[in-house]
C-alpha cells in the first residue's frame, strides 16, 4: 500500500490533493483517477458544462507527478 | 449543564459551590429522599465519602455514582442525549444507571458491527466518531449515517436481531457495551424509558429521509454543505462542541462515501465552498468560517432534527 495524491487541473486552475488516498499501486490508482474524472464530469454535466481539456495529476508524497490521466481519455465520446 | 459532587450524607441538604444547580424545594426534597433510598436498595447503605453526583437538565435529576459502576463519562455520554428525548425521573435514570456497561476503547477504522451478524449487544458511543454504512456489491461504500458521544448506534437491536448495517469507528473512539437483553427488560419496565427509544429510532429516520433527498435530489456542493451543517448542528446540540472554528473529523473520502462523490470532486467542492468564505482550511484540517452563509448554500432547515439540534 502507498499513498497516492489526486491533483484536479481544470484548465490551469489546480486543486491540491493534500489528504491522498492509500492505494495498493499505481494501477488502482489509475482506475480511482478514471472514476474521480467522470464524477467532475457528471458534476459539470448537471450544470450544462463539460470541458474534456481538463486532467488529474496522480502524485506521490514528495509531489513527483506519476501518471497523468486526461478527462478525454476516461470517457468514450460518440455521436455526430 | 451543570453538576456537582456532594457526599451521599449530604443528600436532603442543599448542593452548593460551584456548578451548583440543586434547588431546595418540597416536591423536589422528596424526590432527592426516595432517589436516595432507592440507591441505598441498589447499593447498600453507603459509606462515608460515598460520592453521589447530581445533574440537572432542566427539570431532570440524574445521578452519577462514582463506585463501581459505570465510569463518569459513560454516564454523561448516556443521558446527554437521553434527557433530551424524554423527561425521565429519577427511578428510572436510576435503573438506566444500573445497566452493565462494559467500556472499551478502540482504535480508527475498527468495525463495531457488521453486517449479517446476530447481535447480541448495543453499543454506546461514549468519544470519538462512528459511521453506519453498507457496502455495494462493486464494493463502493455508503455512509448513512454519522454518530456522536451519546448516541446508541444500535437500539434497533433490541428488537432485530440482524444487523443489516456495519458500524465503524472513524477515530479513536471509547465505547459502552450493554447486552440487548438488559437494555429490553429496561424498556419493558419503563414505559418513558421504551418511548425514548423508539424517539430516537424515529428521529434516526427522519434523519435517514433527509439523507435519501440529499443524495437524490442536491447537487454536489450543497450536498456536502448540507450533511455537514447537519453534523455541526447535532454535535453542538448535544454540548460536544461549537459550531464555529472546530475541526470536522472527517476525511474526503467520508465525505464523499456520505454524499455518493469521489474524494476528488470532493476536494474540488470543498474549494468552492473556502473560496466563497463558508470554510477555512489549514493545510489538511478544515473548519467551518461562516456558520451562517455554510447554512445559507446548504439551504439548512434543522426543523427535520425535530429539536434533537
Amino acid at each position: 500500500m502507498a499513498r497516492y495524491f489526486f491533483h484536479l487541473n481544470q484548465c490551469g486552475s489546480v486543486t491540491a490533493d493534500l489528504e491522498g488516498l492509500d492505494l495498493p499501486d499505481l494501477s488502482a490508482g489509475r482506475e480511482t483517477a478514471i472514476t474521480a474524472a467522470r464524477d467532475v464530469m457528471c458534476g459539470e454535466l448537471l450544470n450544462g458544462a463539460l470541458c474534456l481539456g481538463c486532467h488529474i495529476d496522480i502524485a506521490d508524497a514528495k509531489g513527483h507527478v506519476l501518471l497523468t490521466v486526461r478527462f478525454i481519455d476516461a470517457v468514450h465520446v460518440t455521436g455526430p | 449543564m451543570s453538576y456537582s459532587w456532594c457526599s451521599f450524607a449530604d443528600m436532603g441538604t442543599e448542593i452548593s459551590g460551584s456548578g451548583s444547580i440543586y434547588q431546595s424545594g418540597t416536591a423536589r426534597f422528596g424526590l432527592r429522599r426516595r432517589l436516595g433510598k432507592r440507591l441505598e436498595r441498589l447499593y447498600g447503605a453507603p459509606g462515608d465519602g460515598t460520592r453521589c453526583g447530581f445533574i440537572r437538565y432542566g427539570t431532570v435529576f440524574r445521578y452519577l455514582l462514582e463506585y463501581g459502576m459505570a465510569a463518569d463519562d459513560i454516564i454523561e455520554a448516556w443521558f446527554r442525549k437521553l434527557t433530551r428525548l424524554m423527561d425521565l425521573d429519577g427511578e428510572e435514570l436510576a435503573a438506566l444507571t444500573a445497566l452493565s456497561f462494559r467500556r472499551e476503547e478502540t482504535e480508527a477504522n475498527r468495525y463495531l458491527v457488521k453486517e449479517g451478524t446476530q447481535v447480541t449487544r448495543c453499543c454506546l458511543l461514549v468519544d470519538g466518531y462512528v459511521a453506519r454504512h453498507k457496502m455495494s456489491r462493486n464494493g463502493r461504500r455508503q455512509i448513512v449515517s454519522f454518530h456522536m458521544s451519546g448516541d446508541m448506534l444500535d437500539l434497533q437491536h433490541t428488537l432485530l436481531s440482524r444487523a443489516d448495517h456495519n458500524l465503524q469507528t472513524m477515530t479513536r473512539a471509547v465505547v459502552a457495551w450493554i447486552p440487548i437483553t438488559e437494555l429490553a427488560q429496561v424498556a419493558s419496565r419503563f414505559p418513558r424509558v421504551a418511548a425514548a427509544f423508539a424517539r430516537d429510532a424515529l428521529i434516526d429516520a427522519a434523519i435517514f429521509r433527509e439523507w435519501v433527498l440529499n443524495v437524490g435530489a442536491r447537487d454536489a456542493k450543497t450536498r456536502i454543505a448540507h450533511m455537514l451543517c447537519e453534523f455541526v448542528q447535532r454535535r453542538e446540540a448535544l454540548g460536544i462542541a461549537s459550531v464555529e472554528a472546530v475541526e470536522l473529523p472527517f476525511s474526503q473520502e467520508q465525505i464523499g462515501d456520505a454524499t455518493g462523490l469521489t474524494s476528488v470532486h470532493v476536494n474540488r467542492m470543498l474549494r468552492e465552498l473556502t473560496e466563497e468564505g463558508a470554510f477555512a482550511r489549514t493545510g489538511r484540517h478544515y473548519c467551518i468560517a461562516d456558520w451562517r452563509k455554510l447554512q445559507a448554500i446548504a439551504d439548512f432547515n434543522p426543523a427535520y432534527l425535530h429539536q434533537m439540534a
